[in-house]
């Protein structure tokens, strides 16, 4: 994988130099330097096209789904330790592999809500891959709220608001802890399974049919879950004003010798329940590194076929639709209103999307950051290495609208000063489910979403500027 | 225009005689390209219909996809470690509302021969009496159940039915020569989890309907409904409409004019929204306040207990319940595609010609003191009377809500049904899904709509396809 860095530097010269003389760079670097150079078409630079700006985006897909990969898998490792030698240190180790796994990934879901591989790769009846909206294995990878008491002990967080009492009714008993003969092997099934007609009543009622009617049990929140549990204050109680605390799991709830292995803060008999705990951990990232893999394979450059498609001459204008719809979609109605609004609007945990790790704030700020390395061409990998390439910013200068190319880009940055007050608060002690709850820091939160309506704006602006409004 | 009319007119009184000559065809109205008004949005989108009408603000947005997350998120059951998104069931057809209104639109149909309905849910009730549900199973079958375990409760709650389906087929002819198929669903019950139904109980399958629109058609003023009413077409054209009238269950009223559902059983989108909420889901909102268990049902009403009321604690409160009528207020109809086309423009004459809109009243201007402003005032294409129709025996189900008679159904929105192939992946119609295409849904039409469709079978393919070309645009 090539990514140029001069080439974009040279994107950068064409565009100040554009309108006042100079080499417009069509003959690359056989053309003649500085202001002794003739002038590009009308004085304006040619130099940045659609197809660049495409090529760009998709190349950086591959860099942050591989960066999401990468992460992953020493995620999965560090769960094999942990699992093998659950001590404290190693513990902490996992939890802190979780965390740096979500900041690729995270900034990778602007790259959802256009029909690419994430939410629509799947294979054909020949066994090819395809897309096929909604097929995707986004569900399995992150979706939230997670069915976490299907999977393992909770206590009920109504207990404030609603009757019912945990130590009396279950939802069925969970998975891990369950001694059913349908539930026995913890494996991919159990995690992904839609239930048929031809299994039990017990299984359809805890697997459901299709996607749209599943009870969430995969994926990096599954993990989070297993590693930190419910994020109840630190009395082990769920109350209406929330602690500082993110969940409180113990690193003996996988302790494996006789008279160790706890759940629900207490040894139980059975070591069984955390044999099974450990299972359930190393395949949920084993299932996570699976489709992480996928993906990252259909953006390859050069080879990948969603990589080959999106960046195929013949689909210009729907790929720079997708581009600007995957930071629309993403800005308003994911990030800001579902991620957002509702937590802010119910002041409900349940609805932040890291409720059991308490990093909400990072997923807001990643995911706002994403859409702002959209629009500007540019990704900073795990490993550090700036990547830059042809950005739409370029391309509306090139094009004439170098107001509107400013207003988007402050529009953008407005937005992440915003979302960094949410982040800096939270890391300065105070996470986003006491954020959504204190008033000190609710206008913050606001502040955020209304940013990211107004950039809404100006990202709708765009795309009917750019005619890619209806491809 | 009125030239062309005139030969139109000479060319099949010659012929075929398959047009209704009373009529006149309005001229193409430049309001038809957009038929949501000001909410229509403006760009195809052939994945979902779930899109927000355009012409709200920023801060309304974001509202309709808050609550477009109570749409789309599965519910758990009660006590999940959630505050608010429990209380699925204890009997429910449903997880969630996505799982039957796929991507906005008409659900999954399933091929097996017996099932667990998801899209088709099946209503249960009396050929005389609208208050007399089924005494055992209510008013709906709801196939399955949550799990639980209580001490109270030793035995599980069992879901209350599968479902065997089998289909007849029927075969005709077009006046041309050309033969067509119908399919009849043959529903029967099995594996009850009671005692068999009650000998009078009819059961009437009920395919999701598409839930685009539905806010525009909440704000058609009542007034504008009721002049279009004739129940003893005193006009005579052969065609009778009837308004419902049901309860509104906040107004306490029983007389107000039905809109929602395929019999009109519910006057407003928002108690709509509510009796799905409580009846497929069984959740328990403002409007609704109770599980649906009957009587005989007792370890549906234990299960439900658990979860069920203090105070008033319900499984939707308002302030979410609000949230996601405001979404379902604010689905945007699509765009008419090609409609300015010589061949959807023949169809659209030959639609007039049939008199189709005798019943699919295309047009009309939303109230402008309707609640929500965005939604007031819009000239508005949707192609519906909302009145009940006698559609005669083929379609007929036997079971009665309120005034709507055992062959009545109430006249179904036409707007954006050509995009169903491209949203959905396949087609089906009516009322329980059984007609793969719009033609074989035109066949289908008896009764008072029995006349339209004798002239549909004297169309030659042509004016068929050109027909079934104009409702594929609008």
């Amino acid at each position: 994988m090539k990514f140029s860095k001069s080439f974009a530097l040279s994107v950068v010269c064409a565009a100040i130099l554009a309108g006042c003389g100079g080499d417009d760079g069509k003959n690359g670097i056989d053309g003649t330097n500085g202001a002794d150079g003739a002038d590009g078409t009308n004085g304006v630079s040619v130099l940045v096209t659609s197809a660049d700006v495409i090529t760009t985006n998709a190349q950086h897909a591959y860099a942050v789904y591989s960066d999401s990969l990468i992460a992953a898998k020493a995620l999965k490792e560090q769960l094999e330790v942990f699992v093998a030698a659950p001590t404290d240190e190693n513990f902490t180790k996992a939890k802190e592999a979780w965390l740096d796994a979500r900041e690729p990934y995270g900034q990778s879901e602007v790259y959802r809500f256009r029909e690419g591989p994430i939410d629509a790769l799947t294979k054909n009846e020949e066994g090819s891959w395809t897309l096929v909206p909604d097929e995707g294995p986004e569900g399995r990878i992150n979706a939230w709220p997670l069915a976490e008491a299907l999977i393992d002990y909770t206590i009920s967080m109504g207990g404030t608001e609603l009757p019912e009492d945990a130590t009396n009714l279950s939802l069925g008993g969970n998975l891990i802890a369950s001694e059913n003969e349908n539930y026995a092997a913890i494996n991919r099934e159990l995690l992904t399974k839609v239930a048929q007609e031809s299994d039990p009543e017990t299984v359809q009622s805890a697997f459901a049919f299709g996607s749209d009617d599943r009870n969430v049990r995969s994926g990096y929140h599954a993990i989070e879950f297993l590693l930190w549990g419910q994020d109840l204050n630190g009395n082990g109680k769920y109350e209406a004003q929330r602690d500082y605390t993110a969940g409180h799991r113990k690193a003996s709830d996988y302790f494996t010798d006789v008279g160790t292995c706890t759940s629900e803060g207490i040894v139980q008999t059975e070591e069984r329940t955390c044999t099974r705990r450990g299972q359930y951990l190393l395949e949920s990232a084993k299932l996570l590194v699976e489709d992480l893999n996928n993906v990252t394979d259909a953006w390859t450059p050069g080879q990948g076929f969603h990589y080959m498609a999106f960046t195929h001459a013949d689909n210009t204008q729907s790929a720079l639709n997708k581009i600007l719809t995957g930071m629309g979609e993403l800005s308003l109605g994911e990030l800001s209103a579902e991620r957002i609004q509702k937590s802010y609007d119910a002041n409900s945990q349940e609805d932040e999307h890291s409720c059991f790790s308490d990093n909400t704030h990072r997923d807001i700020y990643l995911n706002a950051k994403g859409i702002q390395n959209t629009f500007l061409g540019e990704y900073t990998r795990f490993s550090g290495e700036a990547l830059a390439g042809a950005s739409l910013y370029d391309l509306l200068v090139v094009k004439g609208h170098a107001e509107l190319a400013n207003k988007l880009r402050a529009a953008l940055e407005d937005t992440m000063a915003k979302a960094s007050v949410i982040d800096t608060t939270a890391k300065l002690g105070s996470s986003f489910d006491i954020q959504i709850q204190e008033n000190e820091f609710r206008p913050a939160i606001k502040a955020t979403m209304d940013a990211l309506a107004a950039q809404t704006n100006v990202i709708e602006e765009v795309m009917a500027t750019l005619e890619v409004t209806n491809p | 225009m009125k030239y062309i009319f005139m030969l139109l007119l000479m060319g099949c009184l010659c012929s075929c005689q398959p047009f209704n000559s009373s009529n006149d065809i309005p001229v193409f109205d430049i309001s038809e390209l957009k038929p949501g008004g000001q909410t229509t949005l403006e760009k195809l989108d052939k994945r979902t219909y779930i899109h927000s009408s355009p012409n709200l603000t920023m801060d309304m947005r974001m509202n309709f996809w808050s609550g477009f997350s109570f749409f789309r998120d599965p519910w758990v059951a009660a006590p999940a470690s959630t505050t608010d998104r429990d209380g699925l069931g204890p009997l429910f057809n449903a997880r969630s509302c996505i799982a039957c209104h796929r991507s906005g639109g008409r659900g999954k149909l399933e091929n097996k021969e017996i099932f667990k309905p998801v899209s088709v849910l099946f209503r249960l009730g009396n050929i005389t009496d609208v208050n007399n549900y089924d005494p055992v199973y209510g008013g709906q079958i709801q196939p399955k159940a949550i799990r639980v375990l209580h001490d109270d409760l030793p035995k599980q709650v069992q879901g209350e039915a599968a479902v065997k389906l089998q289909y007849q087929y029927i075969t005709g002819l077009f006046s041309d020569g050309t033969e067509y198929q119908l399919r009849k669903p043959l529903y029967e019950l099995v594996k009850l989890g009671h005692n068999p139904l009650n000998e009078h109980t009819k059961v009437s399958a009920r395919y999701a309907p598409a839930v685009y629109g539905m806010g525009l058609l909440d704000a058609i003023a009542s007034e504008d409904l009721l002049q279009q009413e004739d129940i003893n077409d005193e006009n005579q054209d052969g065609i009778s409409a009837k308004y419902n009238r049901v309860t509104d269950v906040e107004l306490g009223i029983n007389d107000a004019i039905g809109r929602f559902g395929f019999k009109a059983l519910q006057p407003t989108l928002r108690q709509q929204v509510a009796a799905a909420f409580v009846n497929d889901i069984g959740i328990t909102n403002p409007i609704f306040k109770y599980d649906t268990c009957t009587k005989s049902q007792i370890k549906c009403k234990v299960a439900s207990g658990f979860s069920s009321l203090k105070g008033e604690a319900l499984e939707i409160p308002e302030k979410f319940f609000a949230q996601t009528e405001y979404m379902s207020k604010f689905i945007a109809v699509p765009m008419s595609r090609d409609l300015k086309s010589k061949k959807a423009q023949k169809g659209r004459n030959i639609f007039y010609q049939l008199d189709c809109q005798n019943c699919h009243q295309p047009s009309y201007i939303t109230a402008n003191d309707y609640s929500e402003s965005k939604l007031s005032g819009q000239k508005i294409w949707p192609y519906t009377d909302l009145a009940l129709h006698d559609m005669g025996p083929g379609l007929a189900d036997g079971k009665v809500e309120f005034l709507a008679s055992g062959s009545e159904w109430r006249t179904p929105a036409l707007w954006g049904i050509g995009l169903q192939q491209d949203i959905q992946g396949f087609q089906a119609y009516l009322h329980d899904g059984r007609a793969r295409s719009i033609e074989e849904a035109i066949l289908w039409h008896g009764g008072e709509a029995k006349m339209a469709q004798q002239a549909f079978i004297k169309l030659d393919k042509a004016q068929r396809d050109a027909l079934i070309f104009f409702l594929k645009q609008i």
